[in-house]
């Protein structure tokens, strides 16, 4: 499919969503148009609101970039939430315990996160082995694994003194990630993601690596006939693909938290799948969908101060444009449907004309 | 009743099916079909002809329901029809055989004809005995001669294309349309087909018969409909118009038949594969004992019925089959169960058997497909961290002259080229590059025999220039064109190599079926 396709599909989807949304919404005491409102004014309103919308898109950019590459790659890593918290773990632990002035602190920090992020998405590469086909199941299974993982680490080894939830003191100062003002949580993650935005794209589309990643997404057969390693490079796509997720959950934990709290991420790392399948796995399509759901979660904020509509209408809201992005038959039996409707309006003149030439 | 009624609607109408004026556009600028008119009589056998991306096939499909045209209609015995899907069509009586068979290798015959018409005991329990009643009364009408409670997987490919035509029979369907049904049989076994044809001609079927073989239309066809360029060039019959001419009216421009020329053959062995045994499916040897080598400049030609160890041979020389007994020589070095990579640096290229799912990325362009097997090295990538894709674009162009891959432009998806020049993208990729050793897996199959021609030349050529060539077909004529020596594959064995001057297609036939000389002829209907 080109990627225009893609890109109106996407949106259809999105329009289609928020006409059920509203039916749903309505059927629920509430007013849609009133509703959206409010979410188009808490989301830019003002300078601030704006701010809130980028810093929650922050980390679904990366988990969705992260998403992107393993997705081009042909790997179904659903293992980002994973990734994501050890990430952001070794990160702190990084800025805990690494005693140097910032930049250089903050480097090691989110060097770490990505280090660990990537370790983690590797070792269900290897379990699998060759059979990659189930790659999808390990990294399912690595995110429970990782969530509890680095919960008992925090617990045992980490816990900040006299905590009352499980977190980790907070790190260095040398290691921060630091805030574009301090009324807002818009750190200067959000130009690491858009950097990263590009390193991903130039990544896929200008190097060698990229090539072999995307051959082998799409048809790992033939690319193992030219003389592609899959294994290789299927193991490439993870570190890649885990090393962001981990990056994402470094970013939170730096440039938000200071330190590592249990729960930070309220499901980060899920959310990128959806963000990267709207964004049609283009890596420059994650930022506006990133975007587009970093105001969905900020609105819900605002929605939750101001309105009846409960929070969990935007979670339903954003089901929805995933059920609908991701069958684009539904799409293409719409356009036959409308095509066929056409059809039949049109030329219905000319068969009566004919039916009085007496043909049959 | 069936019969009743068919003999009813024969009365009415010449035709059982007349395509008129289908139009069919894919994209914007692919044309498949332009106006085309077709006329099939009830009972004949009506031959299909044309080059790949003819538009052959766009009209198959449109008569069986699997693309709806743009404009046009399409009649049965008289009677417009739309044929929103194949379900639609095949109860206007339409049926079809694909040239890839679509049976259930571990399913019995009857199993596999009656799914999705299954016949039911009370309580939605199937009756298996009744399905075999019936479809053996079939069978036997026809003079099929086959056993319906035996596996598909044993049975020959010849037989199982049977079953395909039982399968529309059991539909009731009367009008056949036959997909290159000859592409992947034996000359045996191309001839029993030829005599169920006739038969199922007697019984008042109508056939339409897809081939790009020439000879065959003259053996079996009534009438014959040339298409090219998406266009409807005429309809005709065998006794007007002779091979050269019909030839001439597929491509449009008189046709030069290659000439054998003798080939300098030289004495450095390239490829020495001594004792190669591989392991198959349930325990059996797909390979078994295998030894053979080629010299410089010599083409090999491997002759089988498909699935006899084809395939495994051809992999197993580029590393993507495990080699469990035995040696792989390249120029003196060992190559068996080494990385595909590092086989393919020692200068060896590799067409594979199935082009959509093995040799193309069908969603990538046409200049990415053409470096699949080099874009991490000069001239096409600079260190890691860049692609060059000016220079894999140039080269693209100049291999797209070179090879004469019909496009309007290298940036269009390798997936909406015809079959033909899908595998001249393959083929040109792999002959890119100077070449020590070359497998050719099928290289020519479903292709239409212009541009077959044209791939064989620039095998021979490979060749002429000292690349040493595996060639594996089931196209014993391009075979015998081509090759200096044919080995025949029977069950994983070498059962012998005969030299390509001397080899007759009977006696290549014989050894393909484990048929000895002296024994006669037996057809190979039932492996029991």
């Amino acid at each position: 499919m080109s990627i225009k396709l893609k890109f109106k599909y996407s949106l259809y989807s999105l329009v289609l969503a928020l006409v059920i949304g509203g039916f749903v919404i309505s059927a629920t005491g509430g007013n849609p148009l009133d509703t959206y409102m409010t979410v188009l004014v808490g989301s830019f309103g003002s300078v601030k609101a704006v701010m809130s919308v980028l810093a929650y898109a922050t980390p679904l950019i990366l988990t969705g970039l992260g998403c992107v590459v393993a997705f081009q790659g042909g790997v179904f890593n659903i293992g980002g939430e994973g990734q994501l918290c050890v990430g952001g773990l070794a990160a702190v632990i990084a800025g805990l315990y690494v005693q140097l002035p910032w930049p250089y602190g903050l480097i090691i920090s989110l060097i770490a996160g990505f280090v660990a992020g990537a370790i983690w998405a590797l070792i269900p590469t290897l379990m699998v082995g060759k059979n990659l086909a189930s790659l999808f199941v390990g990294t399912v299974m690595m995110n429970s694994i990782g969530v509890s993982f680095s919960e008992y680490l925090v617990k045992y080894y980490f816990l900040k003194p006299q905590a009352s939830t499980t977190e980790t003191a907070n790190v260095n100062a040398g290691a921060i990630l630091p805030r574009f003002n301090p009324n807002t949580q818009l750190n200067y993650g959000i130009i690491l993601a858009v950097i990263l935005v590009f390193v991903v794209a130039w990544l896929l589309y200008k190097t060698p690596a990229g090539f072999s990643i995307r051959a082998i997404g799409v048809n790992p057969d033939a690319s193992m006939q030219a003389g592609i390693n899959v294994f290789n490079r299927t193991a490439l796509t993870m570190i890649i693909s885990g090393g962001i997720c981990g990056l994402a959950g470094a970013v939170q934990c730096l440039g938000i938290y200071n330190r590592w709290i249990m729960g930070f991420s309220p499901g980060y790392g899920w959310d990128g799948i959806t963000v990267a399948t709207l964004a049609g796995i283009n890596p420059f399509g994650v930022l506006l969908t990133g975007s587009f759901f970093g105001m969905l979660r900020s609105a819900s904020i605002s929605m939750n101060l101001s309105d009846k509509v409960p929070i969990d209408m935007i979670t339903a809201l954003q089901g929805l444009v995933v059920i609908f992005v991701a069958s684009p038959t539904l799409w293409t039996t719409f356009r036959n449907l409308f095509g066929n409707l056409q059809a039949k309006i049109k030329p219905a003149g000319v068969t009566a004309v004919r039916g009085k030439g007496g043909k049959g | 009743m069936d019969v009743n009624a068919k003999n009813q609607s024969a009365g009415k109408c010449e035709y059982a099916l007349e395509a008129i004026g289908i139009t069919k556009r894919y994209g914007n600028d692919v044309l498949a079909n332009d106006n085309v008119d077709f006329h099939l009589r009830k009972g004949e056998v009506h031959a299909l002809l044309g080059e790949n991306g003819a538009g052959k096939s766009t009209l198959v499909k449109t008569l069986y329901g699997l693309v709806s045209p743009d404009s046009g209609k399409i009649l049965v015995k008289g009677r417009e029809v739309e044929l929103k899907n194949s379900a639609v069509a095949i109860e206007n009586g339409i049926g079809m055989v694909h040239q890839e068979l679509m049976l259930i290798p571990y399913m019995s015959v009857a199993e596999n004809v009656t799914l999705g018409r299954e016949i039911t005991k009370t309580g939605g329990r199937l009756d298996i005995k009744k399905a075999e009643a019936e479809i053996r009364e079939i069978s036997n009408s026809y003079g099929f001669n086959i056993d319906p409670s035996v596996p598909v997987y044993k049975l020959p490919i010849g037989v199982q294309q049977r079953v395909e035509i039982i399968k529309l029979l059991y539909r009731h369907a009367d009008v056949l349309i036959l997909d290159e049904p000859t592409a992947l049989l034996t000359p045996q076994e191309s001839d029993l087909l030829f005599k169920v044809i006739e038969n199922l001609k007697k019984q008042g079927n109508s056939i339409v018969f897809i081939t790009h073989k020439l000879k065959e239309v003259y053996q079996i066809a009534d009438r014959m409909t040339v298409m090219r360029g998406g266009k409807m060039i005429t309809t005709t019959t065998p006794a007007e118009t002779d091979q050269a001419k019909l030839a001439e009216l597929m491509v449009g421009k008189s046709v030069e038949h290659m000439e054998k020329k003798k080939r300098k053959i030289g004495s450095k062995v390239i490829l020495d594969v001594k004792n190669v045994s591989i392991k198959g499916k349930e325990n059996r040897k797909a390979l078994e004992d295998v030894s053979f080598e080629i010299k410089e400049g010599e083409i090999l030609g491997v002759a089988g019925i498909e699935g006899n160890g084809q395939t495994q041979l051809a992999q197993a020389i580029i590393g993507l089959t495990h080699v469990n007994q035995g040696e792989i020589r390249l120029n003196g070095e060992q190559i068996e169960n080494k990385k595909t990579r590092h086989i393919r640096d020692k200068k060896v290229g590799s067409i594979p058997d199935d082009r959509q799912r093995l040799g193309l990325i069908l969603p990538f362009k046409i200049h990415e497909n053409l470096a699949l097997n080099s874009f991490d090295k000069a001239p096409y990538a600079k260190g890691h961290f860049w692609q060059r894709w000016d220079v894999i674009k140039e080269n693209a162009e100049k291999l797209v002259k070179d090879f004469d891959i019909r496009t309007t432009s290298v940036n269009k998806q390798a997936g909406m080229l015809s079959g033909g020049n899908q595998q001249k993208v393959v083929v040109g990729r792999e002959l890119s590059t100077p070449l020590n050793l070359l497998i050719a897996s099928q290289p020519t199959r479903g292709v239409d025999f212009a541009s077959a021609g044209s791939i064989q030349t620039k095998i021979v050529e490979a060749a002429e220039s000292g690349t040493a060539v595996l060639l594996i077909s089931s196209d014993l004529d391009e075979l015998m064109a081509v090759s200096d020596r044919i080995m025949v594959l029977l069950r994983g064995r070498n059962v012998g190599t005969v030299e390509g001057s001397e080899a007759t297609k009977e006696q290549l036939g014989q050894m393909m079926l484990g048929v000895s000389e002296d024994s006669g002829y037996q057809p190979a209907t039932l492996v029991k």
